[in-house]
């Protein structure tokens, strides 16, 4: 620990109130080591950013030696300059600096000293500064005029316990996220495997490998597909919400040709719309520019909006896809999938990204996860674009989605 | 089908019931199936009976899938059968190092049986007229990596 410290040199006391609580700063002052009962390093770290010189001696005079070190500078970049050369345990800041006022002084701190507590000094009793300080995390603040020698030492210990078990629950709550993270990835691979072999064994009966079927079986067997499909579905929904929310999902955006996507998802969804009496159109601006996205993940954005679209309107009624430059934002495509369902419900409009969420719209089927429309605005927002849905009761939902335009550079042609 | 004698295919897969799946599904389709629960199996099996095609399910036990592709191909009974490669893991990273160790075709699972058909079918084709270069096609001639997994 050193030993040197940055107090700079100031003349006589003005007006020593209390000569025995001024001793040990004019102790130190004058360069005597620390004393002997205190192992140097175990005290507690103080850096105090004070330009007032008698207030800074104030504050030094409530600090017992024994317990403290101050390390007293003038401004904030003589802070940070300290706080570069090696961690402290507590700062305490002054809000009115030569070079830094209120909240930008404490943004500045804060970040010049991630994980060290900050005690805020104000001049006046000043509530909102205050309260301001503490929501964007300082740990404590302190008025001048009542700080003592009984205050300031329990105020800056409770800070730094303060700041450890805010740091520790911080570590603890990372931790248990990427347990489950890990846990739900394990799960849903396992899960797949007697899934797969499930619907292996359904495939080989339907397709009469197993022998001839009667009209009934086959019904069943449908059944069963339908259904092994759909948990399908659901595992690999909560498989990528889990990479999504881990950060180990692969979004590899490349050239990408959004109207091909659209047909071919059309094309995958077609049986599902006759079945339930749907008409699909497409709207697709003539010689639409290639997008930048990943042609596995967009094509799972429009499976999961096209999938909803169709569940959710009535027979007779269309589901419509549409693409086109963004007449707002030239550098991206805007697609859009329009529906005639029900509609949704101003109230639930806000919640609908969130995981979990069920539709509110009106109608009866609830299957899945609630993880469909989350998982799209991830996939989205990873691919640079962004999406948001406009929906009026009983006239339809629209969900639009952005992706960045594909600008070629000269040496590359468009591959997918 | 092959009208002279059937394609032999190696199927190497961990997990009992799909192998047993596969090989049902394949002896289906006109092929003679032979199978192999882990890489040690493979390469044995490999030597000791001539292979048309093999189909590699990715998540063996002992070792890395792309491993055992790469000493399949280093195997010269083996050098110009085409691998189509069958995974559930992460399609993006997966079908990329399966294409660079040489992998005809890259397919996720489920496969879809017409798929998992066309894609051999096209492969033992591309075997018969010696268009395969280390079980592999020329570049040119190689499909995108994720074409074929929807």
């Amino acid at each position: 620990m050193a030993t040197t410290s940055p107090i700079p040199h100031r003349g006589p006391s003005s007006s020593p109130t209390d000569l025995e609580a001024l001793a040990p700063l004019l102790l130190r002052t004058i360069g005597t080591p620390p004393a002997p009962t205190v192992a140097a390093g175990t005290r507690t770290k103080v850096l105090l950013v004070e330009d007032n010189s008698a207030d800074a001696r104030l504050i030094e005079i409530a600090l017992p030696r024994t317990e403290f070190e101050v390390v007293h500078v003038t401004s904030l970049a003589a802070a940070t300059r300290r706080l570069e050369l090696g961690r402290v345990d507590v700062v305490l800041l002054d809000l009115s600096l030569p070079d830094g006022e209120g909240a930008e002084t404490i943004a500045w701190t804060l970040a010049a000293a991630p994980g060290t507590p900050v005690v805020v000094l104000t001049g006046l009793a000043n509530d909102d500064v205050a309260v301001q300080a503490v929501r964007v995390g300082v740990q404590d603040y302190l008025v001048k005029d009542q700080v003592d020698s009984e205050l300031l030492p329990r105020t800056i210990r409770y800070a730094i316990e303060r700041e450890r078990l805010t740091a520790e629950l911080d570590a603890l709550r990372r931790h248990q996220l990427e347990t489950k993270n890990q846990l739900l990835s394990h799960v849903s691979h396992e899960l797949r495997t007697p899934l797969n072999a499930v619907y292996q064994f359904v495939m080989l009966l339907i397709d009469e490998i197993g022998g001839p079927l009667t009209t009934d079986q086959r019904e069943y067997l449908e059944i069963t597909r339908r259904n092994v499909t759909q948990l399908r579905a659901m595992i690999g929904d909560l498989l990528d919400a889990t990479r999504l929310e881990a950060g180990t999902l692969a979004v590899e955006p490349v050239a990408t040709d959004l109207g091909m996507i659209a047909a071919e998802t059309m094309q995958a969804l077609a049986a599902e719309a006759q079945v339930q009496g749907v008409r699909l159109v497409t709207d697709l601006e003539p010689r639409l520019t290639h997008v930048r996205a990943d042609a596995l993940r967009l094509r799972q954005v429009l499976t999961n909006l096209l999938h909803n679209a169709i569940k959710f309107t009535p027979s007779g009624g269309e589901v419509v896809v549409a693409a086109a430059r963004d007449p707002e934002a030239p550098d991206f495509i805007r697609t859009r999938v329009t529906d005639t369902g029900p509609g949704i419900a101003a109230e639930a409009l806000p919640q609908i990204f969130k995981r979990f969420q069920q539709g509110a719209a009106g109608g009866a089927s609830r299957k899945g996860l609630g993880l469909g429309l989350y998982i799209c605005r991830e996939l989205v927002q990873r691919q640079g674009g962004r999406i948001w849905v406009e929906s009026v009761l009983g006239q339809g939902t629209t969900f639009t989605f952005t992706l960045p335009a594909w600008t070629a550079p000269p040496e590359e042609t468009p591959i997918v | 089908m092959e009208a002279t004698k059937r394609a032999r295919i190696m199927i190497v897969e961990d997990d009992d019931d799909a192998r047993y799946a596969l090989r049902v599904r394949l002896r289906a389709s006109g092929y003679d199936p032979v199978t192999a629960p882990n890489a040690l199996y493979a390469m044995r099996l490999a030597q000791r009976e001539s292979v048309d095609l093999v189909v590699l399910d990715l998540g063996l036990p002992d070792v890395d899938g792309i491993g055992l592709l790469r000493e399949l191909h280093g195997e010269p009974s083996l050098a110009n059968v085409p691998v189509v490669v069958v995974t559930a893991r992460d399609a993006a990273t997966a079908a990329v190092a399966a294409h660079e160790a040489g992998a005809f075709a890259f397919l996720q699972k489920p496969v879809e049986t017409q798929v998992l058909k066309e894609t051999i079918s096209r492969a033992l084709f591309f075997r018969r007229v010696g268009a395969l270069r280390g079980g592999v096609l020329p570049p040119a001639e190689r499909p995108a990596p994720l074409g074929a997994g929807q």
